[in-house]
């Protein structure tokens, strides 16, 4: 029996030895790292769109700054992890693997909202997988949604296949944001998503986490400075007609609803789904309370309410987060139900 | 090939009554009929073990049965040529380690989803269920031992190929895409297996007695289980099995 073993042994691991380890073909900025006393938010690398997103106090934009890098293992920088840049021209980072096949091209973004005005007339379109983004009136991209994760699900590649995208239905018939809760597919299943709510918000999308913890990969805020008044915006809200639960049973009671709010928290590190709205780093919030069916647009303003909010620090992060059901995090909501946010203000 | 032809339709026939009504005379009376019943061990793998596979880290076959009832037709008397029909389970599971593995997620209806390199452990179960036509000439050596070599086709009746994919992460699109962190996502690939497969049969055989014999024998896909055009495991899989089985003259 044992001979029979060897047999069989030889003929299956015939050339089946383990061959030598490949040359690590990945290219990444892993990390970049800046003095804490330049920033004004914590460094933010988008994956997904090989971007570097700098929020920099005034004298580090003036004087430049020298960044320490990390890369994938065993690839090259260019320039160097240690060299100064300067933001006078644009600044971009080459990053060539290991094995020396592959080249990423980082470009390094300096984010400053200089207005916090909002009117969704600016759009720009990721080129792999279709989906829109608005830029702000300085052509600065300060907001993400779902999008790049549900890219990931394998939809179609045409800007109405996502949950969010623009419309020329805004007010005054000028473009908006419309956000629309759809059908989750076959690979969010895989997950357990069956539905994919939409959402708007300040930050970034972190793809690490949008198949383990998906919440976790929506990072909201942007840096703020100083102590914001009111919330103010117009809105249009038709729910979908039918509620489903996480697992898609029918909830035949429960009639979906929007949500819409501004959160002032201390950074820098960013709130994130899981803790946007229990974290105690929050200073003070301005939640849109009624959330039902409005046919028109209908404008809200807010107060920012501070009372129970923690004291207010030195780097100040306020995040912008509109979905269109408002258990959206929980996968609870209605296919179909569409929000379309225009005009938002934050009054300082 | 006619003569195959033939002993293949004889073959077909020959446990029913048609064939008392067929008279193949000569032929037919110089023909002998075997049983063999025995187990497959193998596993559906690379011929070459790619670099992006770093550590094989658990392997076993499945209980994997064969059985089939084969025709021998005497062209000398050291040469016999032996044709037979044939269920065949192939299966195994693997546990491996991988980095940089070309896979995909996709989704029930056959529409591609998420695709990119997969760095991670990677858990494999295969069982597939096929009809195999093993046609090979037999070379007597003694009167106990003898040598086949010939080839098999088979038609898969039964596919399994799934598995999932952990402890990782898979870039999205390629090398360059951004990091995804699996914790755990199953695959299944069945539907998407060739549904023919071929290769060739070689084999020893120990005559125990006057009916009973030995039989080891090495079945070597030739075959991509994968048609070419399926991303979902980049590297060419084949059916590489041996048998060990109990042959009962009839």
């Amino acid at each position: 029996m044992r001979n029979i073993f060897y047999f069989l042994s030889a003929f299956l691991f015939l050339g089946g030895c383990i061959k030598p380890a490949p040359q690590n073909p990945e290219a990444d900025i892993e990390s970049f790292e800046v003095a804490d006393s330049l920033l004004s938010s914590a460094v933010v690398i988008d994956q997904a769109n090989n971007k570097i997103l700098l929020h920099l106090k005034p004298e580090a934009y003036k004087n430049g700054l020298a960044p320490v890098l990390t890369v994938s293992s065993g690839a090259v920088v260019h320039p160097a992890s240690g060299d100064s840049i300067r933001f006078q021209q644009p600044v971009t980072y080459t990053v060539t693997s290991q094995s020396g096949v592959n080249k990423k091209v980082y470009t390094v973004e300096v984010v400053t909202i200089v207005t916090w005005v909002f009117n969704f007339e600016k759009w720009g379109i990721q080129p792999t997988n279709q989906y829109e983004f608005p830029y702000d009136d300085n052509g600065t991209q300060v907001w993400s949604s779902g999008n790049p994760g549900i890219a990931m699900t394998g939809v179609d590649k045409k800007p109405d296949a996502y949950p969010m995208r623009s419309t020329t239905q805004g007010l005054h018939n000028t473009k908006a944001a419309e956000i629309v809760t759809l059908k989750g597919n076959a690979i969010s299943e895989l997950v357990g998503v069956k539905l994919f709510p939409g959402s708007l918000y300040l930050g970034n999308f972190n793809a690490n986490f949008a198949l383990t913890n998906p919440p976790a990969a929506t990072e909201f805020g942007q840096p703020y400075i100083g102590q914001p008044k009111r919330f103010t915006g117009y809105y249009q809200y038709t729910p979908g007609s039918v509620f489903q639960e996480k697992d898609g049973t029918t909830n035949a009671t429960e009639t979906d609803k929007c949500t819409i709010y501004a959160i002032l928290y201390n950074g820098p590190d960013k709130l994130n789904g899981t803790n946007i709205k229990t974290s105690n780093k929050i200073v003070a919030r301005a939640m849109l309370a009624d959330g039902t069916a409005k046919t028109s647009f209908t404008r809200f303003d807010i107060p920012f309410d501070y009372t129970g909010g923690a004291t207010a620090g030195s780097q100040l992060m306020l995040a912008i987060v509109a979905s269109s059901s408002a258990d959206g995090e929980n996968y609870r909501g209605a296919i179909g139900s569409r929000l379309v946010v225009d005009s938002l203000q934050i009054i300082p | 090939m006619k003569k195959i032809s033939l002993l293949i339709f004889i073959l077909l026939l020959s446990s029913s009554s048609l064939m008392a009504k067929i008279n193949l005379t000569e032929f037919e009376k110089k023909l002998s009929y075997r049983i063999i019943a025995g187990f497959n061990i193998g596993a559906t793998a690379p011929r070459s073990m790619p670099n992006t596979i770093r550590k094989i880290s658990y392997y076993s076959p499945r209980f994997s049965p064969s059985l089939g009832y084969f025709a021998m037709y005497p062209l000398h008397e050291k040469w016999i040529l032996t044709a037979g029909l044939q269920i065949d389970f192939k299966g195994m599971k693997v546990t491996d380690s991988v980095a940089y593995f070309h896979t995909l997620l996709q989704s029930g209806n056959g529409q591609s989803g998420f695709e990119g390199s997969f760095t991670g452990t990677n858990s494999t179960l295969v069982n597939n269920v096929y009809l195999t036509i093993p046609i090979y000439t037999t070379y007597r050596l003694t009167s106990h031992w003898s040598l086949e070599a010939g080839g098999y086709m088979a038609y898969l009746l039964s596919p399994k190929f799934e598995g999932h994919v952990s402890d990782g992460y898979i870039r999205n699109g390629g090398d360059l895409g951004e990091k995804v962190i699996i914790d755990h996502a199953e695959f299944d690939f069945s539907d998407k297996l060739r549904r023919m497969d071929y290769g060739l049969h070689g084999g020893v055989a120990y005559q125990l007695g006057a009916r009973w014999a030995a039989a080891l024998q090495m079945n070597w896909g030739l075959c991509r289980i994968f048609p070419s055009s399926f991303s979902g495991v980049d590297i060419p899989l084949y059916n590489l099995y041996g048998k060990l089985g109990l042959g009962y003259n009839l």
